[in-house]
């Protein structure tokens, strides 16, 4: 069965950028347009992996990370944030939230893939 | 009621403003056009690579030449996204400022919140230096102080 990961960006091109990596890649694909819209499916499903914008309306994807760790589920799932933040000071706030990575945008479609590789 | 309500100061900085948002609305019906077909390139490419071996078989080179295409495009996609977020960010500085002006004589408004709630929208450190780079300086700001060391940050992932 394929693994199933689920893309929160607020960005419909982003989401779909993203998705088409994944699926290309042979994994299932759930997408969020925010981090409630994200964090009430996870309240329902179990994802794979999360890969999460960090600006993002209603709750940015640092709060989301958190929220979801708080889940029984999300406890140990690979939580990563693709994001245009660079600075040292958000990357520290996302790693304390529980986050399992950081990726800058523009992510490399090869390197995301292996990436997600290592942390699944 | 601020001296600048007689000038056209208040107007062109709406129109500027109103004029960033036509600019991201009518593009966006197309680049979610163009990321979808982006998509589709790809995924042809995975599906040529999977199914190679049946006759005729596509030449690996030019399958290769597909998904490295479409691999590179997906990328320079994405510069959209920050160039919609960039876009955002002047549209709501300029919205910012005229509410400023529109609320108070120049000479009374709290520019130190004003400038503190532009900054605080954000959202790419470069954008953060440019603006403390700049703000604060008389001289015209160039294209210059965009700070290149960032640029190198991007595409960087980092696994806790």
């Amino acid at each position: 069965m394929a693994r199933m990961i689920m893309t929160v960006d607020d960005s419909t091109s982003m989401r779909q950028m993203v998705k088409a990596t994944l699926q290309s890649a042979g994994y299932g694909v759930v997408e969020a347009a925010d981090g409630q819209e994200a964090l009430d499916y996870a309240r329902e499903n179990a994802v794979d992996l999360v890969i999460t914008d960090v600006n993002m309306p209603h709750m940015d994807g640092i709060t989301l990370v958190s929220e979801l760790r708080a889940l029984p589920t999300y406890r140990l799932t690979p939580l990563l944030l693709l994001t245009t933040e660079s600075s040292m000071e958000k990357k520290m706030e996302g790693k304390k939230a529980g986050a399992t990575g950081w990726i800058v945008k523009p992510f490399n479609p090869t390197q995301l893939l292996a990436t997600l590789a290592r942390v699944l | 009621m601020s001296e600048l309500n007689n000038t056209p100061v208040a107007a062109l900085l709406e129109l500027a403003a109103c004029q960033l948002e036509v600019a991201v609305q009518t593009t966006e019906a197309q680049v979610d056009s163009l990321a979808s077909s982006i998509g589709a390139l790809l995924t042809l490419g995975a599906s040529l690579r999977q199914v190679n071996g049946a006759a005729p078989p596509a030449p690996a080179a030019v399958v290769h030449e597909i998904v490295e295409r479409a691999q590179n495009a997906l990328v320079a996609m994405q510069f959209h996204d920050q160039l919609v977020q960039r876009v955002a960010h002047v549209r709501d500085a300029l919205t910012g400022l005229n509410d400023a002006l529109a609320s108070a004589p120049a000479a009374d408004v709290d520019w130190a919140s004003v400038l503190a709630g532009i900054r605080e929208r954000y959202s790419m450190e470069d954008e953060r230096m440019q603006f403390d780079r700049i703000i604060g300086v008389d001289a015209c700001p160039a294209v210059a102080s965009h700070d290149a060391t960032h640029d190198s940050l991007r595409g960087s992932v980092d696994l806790f």
